[in-house]
């Protein structure tokens, strides 16, 4: 037994464990060599039942650098690529942030997240990340909070899409430059800041939303009861707004054409100037105060059953 | 069977004996091999990088034979892991399952199956 335990401690030394964990292990061993004997485990039959030493050692010694890694790749970079004009997400409740960052390569950062649950890959000239769904998600049993994936873009990289479909995830899109922006959100909140681009269609149900510093050719808004924040974007086409209950405020913001419909939820402007506007509401109300008087706003529409529209 | 494949068996196992109960090493080293043919040497490994991933504490119990023994204690943690594996191969093996059975149940079914075709 004591042969069997020097050639371990040796074999440990070998693979690169420290001291520590060396004593540890062989702690272990001596106890549970010696409930073997007592057993009535003869002294020959040690390695053929605790593996041999130089076996041993290396199972161990395995399994601590796995973990090593696996810690590096629970908080660190999980992803590198580059030649990338789509990107596409499908997350449920892990938060997302697609950012600007210093390297001129795309990378995607974990924090918290067990690589194993998700795919990432890049196809053609699309960069996805994907919950795989299995049954503890659709079930929801393991929410676990705090797992966060971050996109790094090189800085002022132009992509040509990005879309992201997530459920209760919540997000932010920060210095980013793409063509087409296609968000889909559940519950999640999102914030959107100092993004341009030509085309941005946004469906939420119950998130809110805060658009700041943006531009835009079209801007689509589909919304149940989330609120909307809008600041300081500027439209050059068509700004359409669908909400149901949510509220939509938009400061220092212009565009083309606002085409408003909304059942309950009110619109308050302030320092927003379209060239027109169709509004229709059921009972929301609806208020646009405008210093700038040489701004005027046509009225092409304007309907409301029971909301006030103050213009 | 492949080595790596019973590896996570052997530590669903080894998740599985301690959520019922503490026990000291070789008292799970025992219990499991008692059931399944593996190698005995490769549940210790396992049983370390359990609990260096937080899933098991440790604690010293005098014991009435010898010296104390060193018994491995559930944390909320390897809990969690343990119904999150169960899942995970519940799934997995009701999945092979399903694809066993689309050819028979029973021997005679499967053999009487082949035979038709030959």
């Amino acid at each position: 037994m004591k042969k069997y335990l020097e050639s371990l401690r040796k074999e440990l030394k070998t693979n690169g464990l420290n001291d520590i964990d060396i004593q540890d292990i062989i702690n272990d061993l001596t106890e549970m060599i010696h409930e073997a004997m007592d057993e009535g485990l003869d002294e020959v039959d040690i390695p053929k039942k605790f593996g041999h030493p130089k076996d041993l050692a290396k199972d161990l010694a395995k399994d601590e650098t796995n973990q090593s890694e696996k810690s590096k790749a629970k908080d660190g970079l999980l992803f590198s690529t580059s030649d990338i004009q789509m990107i596409d997400v499908k997350l449920y409740n892990e938060d997302i942030n697609i950012v600007s960052g210093e390297n001129d390569r795309i990378e995607v950062y974990g924090e918290n997240v067990d690589r194993k649950n998700y795919k990432i890959y890049k196809e053609s000239h699309c960069l996805c990340l994907e919950r795989k769904n299995t049954l503890a998600v659709k079930f929801r049993i393991f929410r676990t909070s705090n797992e966060k994936f971050i996109i790094k873009l090189p800085k002022d990289y132009q992509l040509k899409d990005i879309s992201l479909n997530i459920k209760s995830s919540d997000g932010g899109l920060n210095h980013i430059k793409t063509n087409r922006l296609t968000i889909r959100s559940v519950s999640g909140d999102l914030k959107i800041s100092n993004v341009h681009g030509e085309d941005f269609q946004m469906k939420s149900i119950s998130g809110d939303v805060n658009i700041k510093n943006t531009e835009w050719i079209t801007l689509t808004i589909s919304n149940v009861s989330g609120d909307f924040d809008i600041n300081h974007t500027h439209v050059k086409d068509n700004i359409r707004i669908n909400t149901v209950s949510g509220d939509v405020d938009i400061f220092e913001s212009s565009g083309k054409e606002l085409d408003y419909n909304a059942v309950s939820g009110d619109l308050i402007g302030k320092e927003f100037y379209p060239e027109s506007m169709a509004l229709k509401s059921i009972s929301g109300d609806i208020k646009i105060k405008n210093k700038d008087q040489s701004k005027p706003i046509e009225i092409i529409r304007k309907r409301s059953l029971s909301g006030d529209i103050d213009i | 069977m492949n080595a790596q494949f019973k590896r996570g068996i052997v530590e669903l196992c080894v998740l599985s004996e301690l959520a019922q109960v503490d026990m000291y090493g070789y008292q799970i080293i025992n219990r499991i091999s008692k059931h399944l043919d593996v190698n005995e040497n490769t549940i210790y490994p396992i049983l370390r990088r359990l609990t260096k991933e937080g899933y098991f504490e440790t604690y010293l119990q005098e014991s009435s034979e010898g010296p104390p023994r060193k018994y491995y204690k559930m944390t909320n943690q390897g809990l969690k892991r343990y119904l999150k594996s169960r899942d995970d191969w519940d799934e997995f093996i009701g999945g092979v399952y399903d694809i066993l059975n689309k050819g028979g149940k029973k021997y005679e079914e499967i053999l009487r199956k082949f035979k038709k075709r030959t």
